[in-house]
């Protein structure tokens, strides 16, 4: 596939410091976004793909590595012009109540990206009347505050502002994780929407195996600040190669599943990120861990469908 | 039913007091938990489902009574319980988990000595056979190294290790009944299936039966041999897990199953719910799911559904199977 490369990261790493040592909070990561598709990252909590996902639009500076997006050099890019560059990345964030200013009226919270990007009074008008019927919220309820909507009014607010700027990449940070299930799916069903209509491009972080599936063109695995496996949804749901990607699969809850057996269980808990395991990451907790997996770090291979990082997926494969 | 219920709460109702207004979280509930079973409780936040467990161990807050109804835990009414029966009975004979570990735990109190309170006020055991006890009963939910964890405080733990304690706490005196809200909301999801495997070993290790709060109809689908169904209050469905996830009668049931993904099979777009849970203040006066109903009529918004049992076994709160199921087709 020959698609257009909107967003492409290489060797990404960043540290933070704690009082007990360094997170590796996410180590030598290289990835492409495609434009217009919905990229997903998934993993546990701690595994940095919230981390992954700030770096990639420049929240938050990379100890080293690069980002480009378009024909940019984010990482490049002086204060200032990163300024300006930003209208083009937005983010949708977990908790709407706790991403809305209290004291603002929806309204005002929805113009904020309009002013500062220097429309006049009347653009924001009507763009703020153009963006409430986009993402359906009622415009008569745009002079109330954030504590009088509901989560899913909220987070429809949330979404108002992040494309009120015609971004061409949303980073939704578990947008939908805070939701009741029936708000969920009307949610859900909004983002779709709006990509369709205006051409975005999508990263999706979420720990929910299940919205990943509906929502995402491709999925990247994360473990530990590291990428295990990044491919397409069909790919990585019907053949999943690493064994980390696997277990999540069969832990996730799903309707009309039976339990799994206690053989299909993931073992332990998740190493810490200061004292990251040598080798592969995810060694301690692999049940086809080897010697190579201690001392060898495996690298992404594969074609651009389907990479895997593991010293063994076939053996894995042959066990299943 | 033919069997001797566990626990069996019949027109439970409870009411909020604020000021001068008084509104019904939880409106004549039905709910039947057999011996050795996993019933579930789903729906969304509130719903009532955590006001309902709140109520059978009586840790409802000062403004919130229960006022109609009664449940019959082993032949006794308990809401008739003195708060001294009432201690007597949490802990020992039901017991719970909560869905956020570590507000559950005391933080500066060893998680030994924590669960060594329930001895304490249950049992006669000296210093010793308590410590013996509570060793195995770490060891029976899986805790890794119980020797060590036992001097533990909380914050020295993982999420999946505070709910272990939790969890040996609320078993360490074998209770019949154990009430999880919400058990695994806060885990990851690896560690979320190593709790549900422990207590579906819990339930055959000890013989307790679980009534499953939960939100996640997945969990329910795995865990539970059956399920209720609440919206707004009300019991809306109950069937055995199979037969409501097959055939679910009630609109809202169906509409919560599709509004779920499923990793089986990809689709376009999402069947949803329209709208929101109305406020307690503003219930319809019909149905309460009448507004966002696809089917609702006149008589829906005018008059209030009874359950009906259009199957044997499988319960439903809409007037379209109040004569069987042919009123649906």
């Amino acid at each position: 596939m020959a698609q257009e490369v909107l967003l492409e990261a290489k060797n990404l790493t960043k540290t933070f410091k704690a009082p007990n040592g360094q997170v590796q909070a996410v180590t030598d990561v290289s990835l492409q976004i495609y434009k217009g598709e919905t990229l997903s990252l998934v993993g546990e909590s701690g595994c940095g793909k919230s981390t992954l996902g700030r770096l990639l639009i420049r929240l938050i500076e990379p100890d080293s590595g690069s980002v480009r997006f378009g024909t940019t050099e984010l990482t490049a890019l002086k204060k200032k012009e990163l300024r300006l560059f930003r209208r083009h990345m937005q983010l949708i964030f977990q908790d709407p109540y706790a991403s809305l200013d209290p004291r603002f009226t929806i309204e005002k919270s929805i113009c904020e990206p309009l002013r500062a990007a220097g429309y006049s009074q009347k653009e924001q008008q009507e763009m703020v009347l153009d963006l409430a019927q986009k993402t359906g919220i009622n415009p008569e309820h745009l002079h109330r505050y954030p504590h009088q909507f509901s989560g899913g009014q909220r987070q429809r607010v949330g979404i108002a502002r992040a494309i009120a700027l015609r971004p061409e990449l949303v980073v939704c940070d578990e947008p939908v994780s805070a939701l009741d299930v029936s708000i969920q799916a009307q949610t859900l069903n909004l983002l779709k929407r709006l990509q369709r209509e205006l051409g975005l491009t999508y990263l999706f972080i979420s720990h929910d195996l299940s919205v990943v599936h509906y929502i995402s063109d491709r999925v990247c695995v994360m473990f530990l600040g590291r990428i295990c496996e990044i491919g397409t949804t069909e790919e990585i749901y019907a053949h999943p190669m690493h064994p980390y990607t696997k277990f999540l699969l069969n832990a996730t809850p799903q309707i009309g599943k039976k339990a799994m057996g206690k053989d299909k269980l993931l073992t332990g808990e998740i190493p810490s990120p200061i004292n990251p395991p040598s080798g592969c990451r995810f060694r301690t907790r692999c049940p086809y861990a080897t010697e190579k997996c201690s001392q060898e770090m495996p690298v992404l291979t594969g074609s651009d469908d389907h990479q895997v990082a593991c010293h063994h997926p076939q053996e894995f494969m042959m066990n299943e | 039913m033919m069997n001797e219920m566990l626990l069996s709460i019949r027109d439970l109702e409870i009411s909020i007091r604020n000021g001068d207004q008084i509104t019904y979280p939880v409106n004549r509930v039905n709910l039947d938990i057999p011996p050795h079973s996993v019933v579930g409780l789903v729906g969304e936040s509130g719903c009532g489902k955590s006001m309902t467990a709140m109520s059978i161990m009586g840790l409802l807050a000062s403004n919130i009574s229960v006022s109609g109804g009664e449940m019959i835990f082993e032949g006794e009414d308990i809401t008739k319980f003195t708060p001294e029966q009432m201690r007597k009975m949490t802990g020992k004979s039901i017991s719970m988990i909560f869905q956020e570990p570590m507000t559950a735990l005391n933080p500066v109190v060893r998680v030994g000595k924590q669960i060594e309170e329930v001895l304490i006020l249950h049992t006669n055991l000296n210093n010793a056979e308590r410590k013996k006890r509570v060793l195995e009963i770490l060891n029976a939910v899986s805790v890794p190294d119980a020797e060590a964890r036992y001097r533990a405080y909380p914050f020295q733990l993982s999420g999946g290790l505070r709910q272990r304690i939790c969890i040996a706490m609320a078993m360490i005196c074998n209770p019949k009944l154990l009430i999880a809200d919400e058990p695994t909301t806060a885990l990851d999801v690896t560690i979320e299936a190593q709790i549900l495997q422990l207590m579906r070993d819990l339930k055959e290790h000890f013989d307790t039966s679980i009534l499953m709060i939960t939100h996640n109809l997945g969990i329910v689908s795995e865990l539970c041999d059956d399920v209720n169904v609440m919206y707004l209050g009300e019991i809306v469905e109950h069937a055995e897990t199979d037969a409501l996830f097959e055939h679910p009668l009630h609109p809202y049931t169906n509409g919560l199953i599709q509004s779920v993904p499923t990793m089986q099979k990809k689709v376009q777009e999402l069947e949803n719910i329209p709208g929101m849970v109305p406020d307690l203040q503003h219930v319809p006066a019909g149905c309460r799911f009448c507004d966002r109903c696809p089917y609702a009529g006149d008589r829906c918004r005018a008059e209030h559904p009874d359950l009906y049992e259009p199957i044997p076994g499988h319960t439903v709160r809409c007037f379209r199977y109040e004569k069987g199921l042919k009123g649906a087709e």
